[in-house]
């Protein structure tokens, strides 16, 4: 059988197997360029708590929805950090990091960028559909604060309704994380289709299944504390995800010499 | 009993017995993962889902006992 172009694009490249606990190794990386240059990310972390505020202005007393919107939030997020990798990126070239280094990464020129957005907004829907019907279903009263959702969902005395939706929403979005957790850099940085840079991020997976589990499940705990601080914790949180997740996708996919489409 | 009350002890043992559970379920299903039963998707999928759940239990407890204290 022969391989599809995708997948011939996507060998360009070669995948690195990496050690268990070498996400800590990102999430410092990416803690030194919060550090070197800050207001990248702290302009994009009050842009994600202010849209967080401003869904709760426009659907106030539906919890039971929001809740799925908050957590659905991580599938979207390798799109909103697109800055934070062009931050990185200029960072590690020993270049000056200027507005212009964010928004060029926004540019309209970027369409596979726009394509996989989509496709992760997509998702993310998707999984704000099944939590809150989870939520209607099995709570045992009505979640319409957040305050309902810690007494009814997440502290509920019988049952174990919050682990389940936790364990579920993992399950759902494994195939997400997959896909995505290498391939926006990827696509920001090369002249790929959005199904090669899908690929090398299901290689990136197929490589290090527990390395990368383990880096899926620290970013949902981060976020769960983001949000769990009434969203300012996202501040911080989301550019150091964001930072580390450059540093993830360097570390995974290592710069290849027969590569030679790097965008500058 | 040294100052602990029955309902303590009933607490204490049941909040780490199905903590030390959970980790061995863990350790039973990353076992079989490792053994090419479920290969690497399954192994990755299986831990993200028991990973999430268990950072559930783990944060249901850590917020209790803030809301206790």
């Amino acid at each position: 059988m022969n391989d599809s172009q995708a997948l011939i694009e996507s060998r360009v490249f070669t995948t690195r197997t990496v050690p268990l606990g070498r996400p800590l190794t990102w999430l410092v990386a990416g803690c030194r360029d919060f550090l070197a240059c800050p207001w990248p990310g702290l302009s994009h972390g009050l842009a994600v708590a202010l849209f967080g505020y401003l869904l709760c202005w426009f659907i106030p007393d539906q919890f039971w929805l929001l809740a799925g919107a908050f957590s659905g939030f991580m599938l979207v997020a390798p799109v909103v950090a697109t800055g934070l990798y062009a931050t990185s990126r200029a960072l590690e070239g020993g270049a000056r990091v200027s507005a212009a280094t964010v928004l060029r990464a926004w540019l309209p020129h970027e369409k596979h960028l726009v394509v996989f957005g989509l496709l992760l907004a997509l998702a993310g829907s998707g999984w704000v559909v099944t939590s809150a019907s989870l939520i209607k279903v099995f709570a045992a009263a009505p979640v319409t604060t957040p305050e309902d959702f810690l007494r009814v969902v997440v502290l509920a005395e019988e049952g174990w309704l919050f682990e389940g939706w936790m364990a579920l929403g993992g399950l759902l979005a494994a195939p997400v994380f997959a896909s995505s957790v290498v391939a926006i850099p990827m696509l920001m940085e090369h002249d790929i289709s959005v199904m090669g840079a899908v690929l090398t991020s299901w290689r990136t997976v197929l490589d290090n299944p527990a390395p990368l589990a383990l880096w899926a499940t620290a970013i949902a705990g981060f976020t769960l504390f983001g949000m769990a601080t009434a969203l300012v914790g996202m501040l911080v949180v989301v550019p150091l995800l964001g930072h580390a997740s450059w540093h993830a996708y360097r570390d995974l996919v290592p710069r290849n010499p027969q590569s030679a489409d790097a965008r500058n | 009993m040294g100052g602990i009350t029955e309902e303590q002890f009933a607490e204490f043992g049941l909040t780490f017995g199905v903590a030390a559970f959970m980790l061995y379920m863990f350790f039973i299903l990353f076992q079989l993962a490792r053994e090419s039963k479920a290969g690497r998707f399954g192994t990755f999928v299986i831990m993200i889902g028991l990973g999430l759940g268990m950072m559930g239990y783990v944060a249901k407890g850590v917020i209790k006992m803030i809301l206790e204290n």
